[in-house]
Order: C-alpha cells, then sequence, then structure tokens
C-alpha cells in the first residue's frame, strides 16, 4: 500500500529481455498485489455501505430535511421553468367577492350557496370537462335546506340532459370529516354521494412542506347493519382530472413509487407528488366570480376544469398553505387542487423507493470503484514499483460522479419528472466518501500491518524459544 | 396572501390616483368581512337519523332545551357539544364514525363529541377548501388568526371577555403535536403577554427553516380552550417589507399610512396594519372612508370592540353628513 501511495507507474523496460525477465519473476508479486485490488475494492464497499447508511441517519437530521427540502425547491423550481401555459386545461374560478351567510343558530358562516348556483349555472352552460367547488359541503344544520338545494341541482347537471341529448356535466363538492360516515350520510343525503370529493391536503413534518396530494381514500365506514363497509372517494383533483395514475413499468417498479398509501384509523388514502410548476401561471390566469366574460365567451371554459374557490385574495378564510418551492407565500387550497389536478393530467411525478435510492446510491460509489479496480489490475504488474496513481484517479472519478448525480437529478425531473431529492446530498456524500475512504482504508491497512507484525513477532519468538530449547537439548547430549 | 403591492408603478401614478387605487384595493381586501365577531366552536361530529321520537337538543354553550329540527330524510347533522334526548316514546338513531347508536328517553342526554376517527382525519390533512368563514372569530387579537407575525414586535393579545382565572399558553407546529413552548399561570384578565422565551423560541423555529404554520392555544381555568394559527414573516421577506415601508416614508402623511398598511396586509401582518389605519384615522377622525378601513382592519384582528367603536362613529358621520 505504501508503495501504491507514491502515485508512479513503474518505468518501461528498455531491452526485450529487460522487459521479459521481471514479468517471470513478479508473476506471484502480480497475483499478490491482485488480492490487494481485490480486498481494496472489497474494503471500499464496505465504506460505501457504511457511510450510505450515515447518510440515510443525516438525512432524518434537521440539517439533512433542510438540505432535501431545499433540492426539493430546486427541482420544483425546475419543473416550473418547464411549464408551458399553452398546454394549462385548468382555470380557477375566484369567488372571494361572493358574501357569506351568517347560519341562524349556530356560529359559523357559509358562502352563499345561491350565488354559487348562479355561478355554476353560467359555468356549465360552457360544457367544462369537469367542475370541482372547492366549498366545504360538511354537512351543518343550519344550512339543511340551501346546501339540498345546491346539491339537487348539482345531482341533475351531472345526468345526461334529455331535452339537448347533451352528456352531463361531472361536478364534485369539497368534503372532509363527514366522509367518515359513509356514502348515506357524507353529503347529508345518499343521492348525493356520487358529488363527494375529498379537499383535505395531508399535513407534513414541522420541517417541511406539504409536497403530497390525495389521489383517494377508502372509508372504512359502519353500515346499517353494523357491517363494516368500505367506499372510495376521489380527491377534488383526481375527480375533475379523471385521469387514473399509471404505475411505473413493471422492471422500474421496484426502484420508483408515483404513489405512496397511508393507513390511519377508519380509512386509507393514497397519495402522490404535486407539480406546484403550473401555480404562477394559473394564479395568473385566475377568473374573477363575476367576469363577464363567464356568461359571454363561449370558449372561456369549453372543455376545461374549473375549480371554484376563494383565491389569492382570500386572506380570511383560514385556507391558506405553504408549497414547496414557493416560500415565504401563503396559497389558497384551490390552487392546490388545481396544481394536483395539472400533475394528474400530465406526467406523475415519481419517487424513488427505499430499495431504488439504496441501489442508485451503491451503484454511484461503485462507479467510482469499480473502474478504478479494473485500471489498478490492468497495470498490476506495476503494483511493486509504485503502481498506478490510482488515489488520484479515484478522486478525479469521484468528483465526475458527484456532478454527474446532481445533473442527473436536474434531467430527471426535467424528463422522467422523478423527484431525486437527495440528488445533492448523494453527491455531498460522494465527495466526503471518497476524502473518508482513503483515511479509512490507510487506517485499515495500518492496523492489519500492525497485526501481521505482532503475529509475526509472535511466531518469531515461539520459533526461538523451540530452537532455543533444541539447542540446550544438543548440548546435553 | 395577497400579491405585495408594486410601490414603483403606484408612485408613478398622480397622488389623488394612488390614494383612490390604494382604498380601492384595501377595500377590495376587505370586502365581505362582517362587522361583528363571535366565537366559532362548530366542528362536525355526526348526524341524527331515523328520529321517531319527540326530541330535544342543547346547542353548545346554550343550556335551554330546544326542539329538534330535522331536514328532509328526517335527519339533521350534529355538532361537537350538542346534547339531544328523547323526551318521549320511541328512539333515534346517531350516526358517527365510530358506528351507530340508538338513543331512547331511558338515556337521557346525549353528549355529541367529535370522535377520534373524526380527529384523525384533522390530523392527518388539512381543510384546503374554505366554508367562508371568517377571521374574526379568534380570540386572540396578536398574533392574527391566518395572519403573519414578526418576531421582534410580537406581543401575544387576547380578548378578556369569557377568560377565567389564570391561563395557560402552548405553541406547537400545526398538525404537530410536538409542543415547541408552554407558560402557565398567565392571569387571564390581563389580555397580553409580552415574554421574551415566547419570541426566542419563535426565532429558533424560524432559524431552523421550518415553515410550516404556527398554533398558539390557550386554556383558561375553566378548562376552555381557545387557539390561533399564523405563520412566522420569513427572513427573506423582512427585507423586502423594509425597502417597501421606507418607499412610503417620504410621502405626505396619510398616504404614507395607508400605503404602509397596505403592505403590511400584503405580507399578512394585520396587526401592524391596524396600527397604520389608526395612524392615519388619527390625521383626519372625521373621514368617513378612513372609519371603514380602520373599523375593518381592527375586526380582521379580532378588536372587536375597538371596530364597534369605530362603526358608531362612522354611522354618526353619515348621519350627519345627510
Amino acid at each position: 500500500m505504501k508503495h501504491r501511495r507514491r502515485g508512479k507507474p513503474s518505468p518501461p523496460a528498455k531491452s526485450s529481455t529487460a522487459r521479459r525477465a521481471p514479468a517471470k519473476s513478479a508473476e506471484p508479486h502480480a497475483a499478490h498485489h491482485g488480492s490487494h485490488i481485490i480486498a481494496d475494492v472489497l474494503i471500499g464497499l464496505a465504506i460505501a455501505l457504511l457511510l450510505t447508511t450515515v447518510n440515510w441517519g443525516i438525512e432524518k437530521t434537521a440539517f439533512g430535511e433542510q438540505f432535501r427540502e431545499s433540492t426539493y425547491d430546486v427541482l420544483q423550481l425546475q419543473l416550473m421553468s418547464k411549464f408551458d401555459p399553452a398546454n394549462l386545461e385548468i382555470t380557477v374560478v375566484d369567488i372571494t367577492g361572493i358574501p357569506t351567510r351568517r347560519a341562524t343558530s349556530h356560529d359559523y358562516d357559509y358562502t352563499d350557496r345561491q350565488q354559487l348556483k348562479n355561478l355554476v349555472q353560467k359555468i356549465a352552460a360552457q360544457r367544462p370537462r369537469a367542475i370541482g367547488v372547492d366549498v366545504d359541503f360538511t354537512p351543518y344544520p343550519d344550512q339543511m335546506s340551501d346546501d339540498d338545494e345546491f346539491l339537487t341541482y348539482c345531482a341533475k347537471l351531472r345526468k345526461l340532459d334529455p331535452a339537448s341529448s347533451r352528456p352531463g356535466v361531472p361536478i364534485y363538492v369539497a368534503t372532509f370529516q363527514s366522509l367518515l360516515l359513509g356514502p348515506a350520510f357524507a353529503l347529508y343525503e345518499p343521492d348525493y354521494a356520487p358529488l363527494a370529493a375529498y379537499a383535505g391536503f395531508p399535513l407534513a413534518g414541522e420541517d417541511e412542506t406539504p409536497k403530497k396530494m390525495v389521489d383517494s381514500v377508502v372509508v372504512h365506514y359502519i353500515d346499517e347493519n353494523h357491517n363494516t363497509q368500505d367506499w372510495t372517494v376521489p380527491s377534488l383533483s383526481a375527480a375533475t382530472a379523471g385521469v387514473p395514475i399509471a404505475p411505473p413499468a413493471k422492471w422500474a417498479s421496484w426502484a420508483i413509487d408515483r404513489v405512496s398509501n397511508v393507513t390511519k384509523e377508519g380509512f386509507n388514502s393514497t397519495e402522490f407528488y404535486v407539480n406546484y410548476g403550473p401555480l404562477d401561471g394559473i394564479i395568473a390566469r385566475t377568473i374573477a366570480w363575476d367576469d363577464s366574460r363567464i356568461g359571454t365567451d363561449a370558449h372561456l371554459l369549453d372543455g376545461k376544469i374549473v375549480l371554484i374557490g376563494r383565491g389569492q385574495q382570500a386572506t380570511s378564510s383560514g385556507d391558506r398553505h405553504i408549497l414547496p418551492g414557493h416560500r415565504g407565500k401563503l396559497f389558497a387550497g384551490v390552487y392546490i387542487h388545481a396544481c394536483a389536478a395539472y400533475t394528474l393530467l400530465h406526467h406523475p411525478l415519481q419517487k424513488l423507493t427505499f430499495k431504488g435510492r439504496t441501489a442508485l446510491d451503491i451503484s454511484l460509489s461503485l462507479l467510482v470503484l469499480i473502474p478504478v479496480a479494473l485500471v489498478r489490475w490492468r497495470y498490476r504488474a506495476a503494483e511493486p514499483h509504485g503502481g498506478i496513481a490510482h488515489h488520484r484517479l479515484s478522486t478525479v472519478l469521484t468528483v465526475i460522479t458527484a456532478v454527474v448525480a446532481f445533473a442527473a437529478g436536474v434531467y430527471a425531473v426535467n424528463v422522467h419528472h422523478l423527484m431525486w431529492d437527495d440528488s445533492l446530498f448523494v453527491a455531498t456524500a460522494l465527495l466526503i466518501e471518497g476524502l473518508v475512504e482513503r483515511r479509512l482504508v490507510s487506517t485499515v491497512q495500518f492496523i492489519a500491518h500492525l497485526l501481521t507484525l505482532g503475529w509475526g513477532l509472535l511466531l518469531f519468538k515461539q520459533d526461538e524459544g523451540g530452537n532455543r530449547q533444541l539447542d540446550e537439548e544438543t548440548r546435553g547430549h | 396572501m395577497k400579491k405585495p403591492v408594486d410601490t414603483k408603478i403606484i408612485q408613478n401614478l398622480p397622488s389623488w390616483l394612488r390614494v383612490c387605487g390604494l382604498l380601492l384595493v384595501v377595500l377590495a381586501g376587505l370586502a365581505g368581512t362582517p362587522r361583528t365577531a363571535r366565537a366559532q366552536q362548530t366542528a362536525f361530529a355526526g348526524i341524527v337519523t331515523d328520529v321517531n321520537c319527540k326530541a330535544e337538543v342543547k346547542e353548545s354553550g346554550n343550556d335551554t332545551p330546544r326542539p329538534l329540527a330535522v331536514g328532509n330524510g328526517n335527519r339533521r347533522p350534529l355538532i361537537a357539544g350538542e346534547q339531544l334526548r328523547c323526551t318521549g316514546p320511541g328512539s333515534m338513531t346517531v350516526v358517527l364514525a365510530e358506528g351507530r347508536k340508538p338513543i331512547s328517553k331511558s338515556d337521557g342526554w346525549f353528549a355529541v363529541q367529535q370522535g377520534a376517527i373524526l380527529q384523525g382525519m384533522a390530523k392527518y390533512a388539512e381543510p384546503a377548501f374554505t366554508r367562508g368563514a371568517s377571521p374574526d372569530d379568534s380570540i386572540f387579537m396578536s398574533p392574527p388568526s391566518d395572519g403573519t407575525a414578526e418576531i421582534e414586535h410580537l406581543i401575544v393579545r387576547w380578548k378578556t371577555a369569557g377568560i377565567q382565572g389564570d391561563v395557560t399558553l402552548s405553541l406547537s407546529p400545526q398538525g404537530s403535536e410536538h409542543e415547541l413552548w408552554r407558560q402557565a399561570a398567565v392571569p387571564g384578565a390581563s389580555g397580553s403577554l409580552d415574554s421574551d422565551g415566547f419570541r426566542q423560541v419563535l426565532a429558533a423555529y424560524r432559524e431552523r427553516g421550518a415553515s410550516a404554520p404556527l398554533l398558539l392555544k390557550m386554556q383558561d381555568a375553566a378548562g376552555k380552550n381557545y387557539e390561533v394559527s399564523f405563520s412566522l414573516l420569513a427572513t427573506r421577506d423582512e427585507d423586502d417589507l423594509n425597502q417597501m415601508l421606507t418607499e412610503w416614508n417620504s410621502r405626505d402623511a396619510i398616504v404614507r399610512y395607508l400605503g404602509r398598511a397596505s403592505t403590511y396586509s400584503s405580507f399578512g401582518l394585520f396587526v401592524e396594519a391596524a396600527e397604520e389605519y389608526e395612524s392615519a384615522l388619527r390625521e383626519a377622525p372625521d373621514s368617513s372612508l378612513l372609519l371603514q378601513l380602520t373599523a375593518a382592519a381592527e375586526r380582521r384582528i379580532g378588536n372587536s370592540t375597538r371596530a364597534a367603536e369605530l362603526a358608531q362613529k362612522l354611522d354618526r358621520a353619515m348621519a350627519k353628513s345627510e
């Protein structure tokens, strides 16, 4: 090992005899150094595994979380730069100006249902692809009759119009906890159950921004016979987009995930990562509820997904959220549903599974280890004379791999929508690994030398003791 | 949060247009805000169905029973804190996420509570929709409900009406049970808490890059719970805010105060915005428009007493002008 650190290949022999002679005598040495190379690769691999484990540990710390959050923000900004407004099929209609009504005997307000109905009527006339009403329709006692009238109208809207033979307009309303009571009660009447869409936004940890939206919720409710039944409810974005999330290709399914499953008491949910790239575009194209074009411009909402909710002016609704890539501002929930629907309509975001991440981490380490080992193997004959400059080669390859890792992270999000949010972390870890590995290998080798030396001394002493005894015996005779 | 007003564009306009535009922006932002405040303690808990008995309900915080009015399908939604009973023969069924419970006269009053499953969903996700609830339902005036707080000047303020004895305040990130700070034995009647410890905890929270909104909870001696959700002004926004405020400083007094108020509002700093409106009102105490704006700003931070006082003054001014 000491020889290799000098990092200079042995000078080539001048004559053919000189070239041949050491080759013959060096054959056992070459084999010996070959085993050294294999040992170094194994040590390197062990260190890579150890450091990968340490990486996972660090990623769980506040520092690691922040690092990943920052990378995720960068990836979201990448998605934003790739957003093409021409492909935006979603329009938000901002109902901030619609007044609220005060409940008569309870302490709550609710959006005026008559005004909402008038608006839906105007929007439906434009034949949108789907309508999502991001207004809470959880049943409350004082708004029963108002809700009943509105939901009856929506249920009718969904059906085929026999007069004009025009298909119905898929329309959904926001629901939350009441879903847990099952389809017969979620929207007060069983007939309204097809209108129900889940409008919760999964909470993230305190040090992270929420990145996922619900695709669907499976509610385990208890029916009138006291049996547990399942009811699958789409989220507002999934219901309006109407596009299921296709699983990744079979060969990649072990490494890549598009959805994650969450199990809670009373329900399960399926979540997906949201592309917030179109957020600014959606906000810029928001239409006010009283915009005269809604009633006059026949092409304004034709074939679009229309989401109705309190938009950016709604500083008072309590429905304001922090989003990845857009820190320092809060956004209304209707924009999250809009981005989520956009994500489902276009390429859904993908994430590496635990297995995928592990394989990628180790593969990147191997990208450095294997070429170095191969080069060393090719020139193993030169090892006794100082060998090749493999540490320098290793350093160069580590830097290249780290840069490639980060570039691959950016490429993966742009082309495959793969959110490899620890690419920067892995790149940094690779550089650290390169530094640490050399010292660790040296330390291990130093310890091995010491042990060998100690073992040799021990053998020598034993041997010396045996000879002494033999001498004494010989002298005695 | 509204997008911050571009001060450069505004400053190139004639001053009369600036003031009018500013007022329109502010009025538009405050449109639909109700003039009175009341506590909002409404949480969906279940539905009562198959009501085949003469039934009564006691609403939350009201001990007077009323006949239970059911709607279509012989059903009525239930709110946590309500109580139900059958006063005659027959029964009714309460449907909760945990199952169905038949209630008859012999059961007496049935207290409706939000069960663990419903609470579990609220812990799993936050509502990404609106009911149109007004912001002034919180008992807290500072930090503002669903607004932003500037750590350096943050003093916790609350309305003292209805608060009994000492209160315990605690802080945690929204959706998390991890408590960041707690202070017990705070006199409820004091109406405020100026605590360096609280500000240090907030600074540490922001320092480590946490971005989740915070939930400040208060429990009084009678066990009543109150809470307010708010966010912290991000460090990067501080510079923008200061720059925008500075740009208004060279203006005439009223324009300056209104401009600063609009800037504060655009960052969600509603408490600071209300202070600026108050300053503007001091310059022109009889201005109907300023009375209206200041009342709305006070209402936004839950200061209903001051808002009502200004509303009365506004009514008098209007009557006088007529």
